[in-house]
């Protein structure tokens, strides 16, 4: 598996302290990215590990680390490998998450989700506003770009459904929205999310707000415009608690 | 060896032993406060005298303090008191105290008070109390409500940064979570003081993961508590206190004293590794036991100390409770200079030969200090114990030796390598060892994952562990805390407050240790 970049001890992939494995390559390609460098399916900055490598590197953090955290890029494009991966994992007595997207074909996954800890959620948008946020080939080449996106995700929002299912196996540890003026209906985003969480009032809702520092300067330009002040955001938390959901995270 | 030629390069006027002019010197100090003045002047007054005559020391071991490869931290010859005392303060509790005409205290007012007064009747180097107490447990009993109580316990540890105008002064809480121990960490996030030290006696089996957290976020905001691997510790020193910087000592008792090898003086005087770990540090070490011997005799013998205290008398403390600790300072500069002479360009701290190069320093002394009958110590089975000393700056040879076993600041390796590579070295220091790791600002949001770290380091043999945050004003230099602003204050030739202030700013540019690693 292309890995692009490994950090030892991460506080912000899940519960504890954590070793955070970062994929090279993504079925998608948000606007926003703030780890474009790992959308390409293959990267200079990447190195190939092979399972027993990553279990090697994993073994030496052991005793600081509560588990590891696979994020990217999107992880679950090397859903074989992470099963590997995850049961010998399990067996050093860590645990395993995976930071996803949602963008993925749930039949394909079910060996990873059943050896998966917890994942974090992350939805990127609901609607035809995906196809520009997410699915454009805006400084891609777009081939890596999930295959009939538009209808799967744009029309028939299977990545709400993933989640649905994810949360019903009890797998879910958060689930994120990073806020974008004008992109999507947040709010009809955050009313579906609070439908399905009316049973599961633990899982934590991250608002994160957009921003435009540290991007590549093409990507900043794209955002001009829809980057919301902090008291939109706030105006989203109270927005998403009058709707019933009560674990709520904002990050300015 | 080179030694021989060595000592005899320093003139008489490198002595420790002090002059007249030192007193002048002190009374007039623009930047000491009068009772700086005062202790300054004891401590003048304690070194005019020579060892040779008062305590037996043979020329040879003086050579070897003059040449700076021992050194006795200044701790005075005319001795009239053990340097660390760790009283017993239970005793109040149940009895009160009768030289002091104490009652056993009724209510959380009483206890406060009377520790406060007790405190001023606690002895130590520094002339200021180096620990004091088990706090929640103390407190605990006390507890009524806890909006008022708060306000004594603040009030109380204010009171304590006041008057206990030395940092060294330490205080613990914990293993188990209490209303009282809360309230302490409520109270010290809110008050930013440097005093009193303070370190939570943590043990993942006795102590809930909410107090625990609570401490590991208070450690990130204003440098303590300190985590202390408590039943590591209970395994080899048994009832004990931490106090002064980090220091382990038995319960009711304490330490005469503390001598300290500068390590990496003496591997450069030796220099080569089989010189130094068959030769000179043999040498160096017996020299050392040999002083401390005299030092304890004369503690015990001689000056009374124990015939004259009420602390003894009345069971606070006990002169068989004692200890003495035999310390190391830059065993990070012995390793390089040993991998200099075998040609490596490698450091210690990311060096592997420079790992197992510690480990035979280590060794050597471990196993000649095991051997050595020290006087009037059974309570630590008639031996010294091992202890890595943060350092100091006395003398311009402490700019080449680092704290304990640490690495020097700018040749850090990451995180985890850093726990790993330091972890084994726990080992050797009953009396007490510690590393510190700067983090950065979004470890406060996730004391958890601080705390798993923590755990992970216990867990692989620490014994002792500090955490702060980059950028406040309260920071820990190496075992003890001072504020940066009044250490700018001392630059600018003003008096502060701390008499600790000074050894901070000392350290620093010495070691740059306000420069260290950040982790993010």
């Amino acid at each position: 598996m292309p890995v692009h970049r490994i950090i030892p001890f991460s506080n912000v992939e899940g519960l504890g302290n954590r070793t955070s494995i970062f994929v090279q390559g993504c079925n998608a390609n948000c606007l926003y990215c703030h780890n474009s460098e790992t959308i390409p399916m293959a990267s200079d900055d990447s190195q190939q590990y092979s399972v027993d490598e990553l279990v090697e590197v994993i073994k030496g953090n052991k005793p600081f680390i509560r588990g590891i955290t696979v994020s990217g890029g999107e992880a679950t494009i090397y859903h074989k490998f992470l099963t590997e991966l995850f049961k010998k994992v399990h067996e050093l007595g860590l645990t395993c998450y995976v930071d996803t997207n949602g963008f993925f074909d749930r039949d394909v996954l079910n060996d990873l989700i059943e050896v998966t800890d917890k994942f974090l959620f992350d939805i990127k948008g609901i609607g035809m506003s995906l196809e520009t946020l997410c699915f454009s080939d805006f400084l891609q080449d777009g081939k890596n770009i999930v295959n009939s996106h538009l209808q799967r995700f744009s029309v028939d929002n299977e990545h709400f459904w993933n989640l649905d299912e994810l949360i019903k196996l009890n797998k879910v540890e958060e689930i994120r929205l990073v806020y974008i003026k004008g992109q999507f209906d947040e709010k009809h985003i955050i009313r579906e999310i609070a439908n399905k969480l009316k049973s599961h009032p633990e899982i934590a809702l991250k608002l994160i707000r957009v921003h435009g520092r540290g991007l590549p300067k093409e990507r900043a330009f794209k955002l001009k415009g829809f980057i919301p002040i902090k008291s939109e955001l706030d105006d989203l938390a109270a927005f998403a608690k009058s709707e019933g959901l009560v674990n709520i995270v904002m990050i300015y | 060896m080179k030694v021989d030629k060595q000592i005899l390069c320093y003139e008489r006027g490198n002595r420790m032993e002090a002059k007249i002019k030192d007193i002048i010197d002190i009374v007039t100090s623009k930047s000491m406060t009068t009772q700086q003045k005062l202790v300054g002047l004891g401590n003048v007054a304690e070194r005019l005298i020579s060892p040779i005559d008062l305590l037996g020391y043979t020329e040879e071991e003086m050579s070897y303090v003059n040449n700076q490869m021992i050194c006795d931290l200044n701790e005075g010859y005319a001795l009239y008191r053990p340097r660390y005392i760790v009283p017993n303060y239970n005793v109040f509790i149940e009895k009160g105290c009768e030289f002091l005409e104490l009652d056993p205290p009724k209510d959380l007012d009483d206890c406060l008070d009377g520790l406060l007064i007790l405190y001023s009747h606690v002895p130590s180097v520094t002339s200021f109390p180096v620990f004091i107490g088990h706090l929640d447990r103390l407190m605990e009993p006390f507890m009524t409500d806890e909006a008022s109580d708060y306000i004594k316990i603040k009030r109380f540890l204010n009171h304590i940064d006041k008057s206990i105008t030395d940092s060294f002064c330490h205080a613990d809480i914990g293993p188990y979570e209490t209303t009282a121990g809360k309230l302490i960490l409520k109270a010290v996030v809110e008050l930013e003081n440097p005093t009193p030290n303070m370190t939570i006696l943590y043990d993942k089996e006795k102590t809930s993961r909410a107090f625990a957290e609570m401490a590991a976020t208070a450690c990130l905001k204003v440098s303590k508590p300190s985590f202390s691997n408590d039943a590591y510790y209970n395994e080899d020193v048994g009832s004990h206190a931490i106090c002064s910087c980090y220091n382990a000592l038995p319960m009711a008792g304490g330490a005469f004293t503390l001598m300290r090898l500068r390590l990496g003086t003496i591997a450069r005087a030796a220099g080569s590794l089989d010189s130094l770990l068959n030769e000179l540090l043999p040498k160096v070490s017996q020299l050392t036991l040999s002083m401390m011997d005299k030092r304890n005799t004369f503690i015990v013998e001689e000056s009374n100390f124990f015939e004259s205290s009420f602390l003894q008398t009345e069971g606070f403390i006990n002169k068989d409770n004692f200890t003495a600790m035999f310390a190391i300072v830059g065993l990070a500069d012995a390793v390089n200079a040993i991998l200099k002479s075998e040609k490596l360009d490698e450091t210690f701290g990311t060096s592997e030969r420079g790992d197992e190069i510690g480990h035979l320093i280590m060794g050597t002394i471990q196993d000649i200090v095991a051997n050595h009958k020290g006087k009037y110590v059974s309570r630590t089975n008639d031996r010294y114990l091992l202890h890595a000393q943060v350092g100091a700056s006395l003398h311009e040879e402490d700019d080449n030796n680092t704290p304990a076993h640490r690495v020097r600041v700018g040749e850090e390796p990451t995180l985890v390598e850093h726990l790993k590579q330091s972890a084994p070295f726990h080992q050797y220091f009953p009396s007490g060892t510690g590393d510190l790791f700067a983090f950065d600002q979004t470890w406060v949001e996730h004391p958890d994952a601080l705390l798993d770290i923590i755990d992970g380091a216990f867990a692989s043999g620490y014994r002792y562990i500090t955490t702060y945050m980059k950028n406040t004003n309260l920071i820990r230099v190496t075992g003890y805390l001072v504020k940066k602003s009044e250490v700018e204050k001392l630059r600018g030739n003003q008096a502060v407050l701390r008499d600790t202030t000074a050894f901070g700013m000392g350290t620093n540019d010495t070691s740059r240790v306000f420069d260290r690693k950040l982790r993010k």
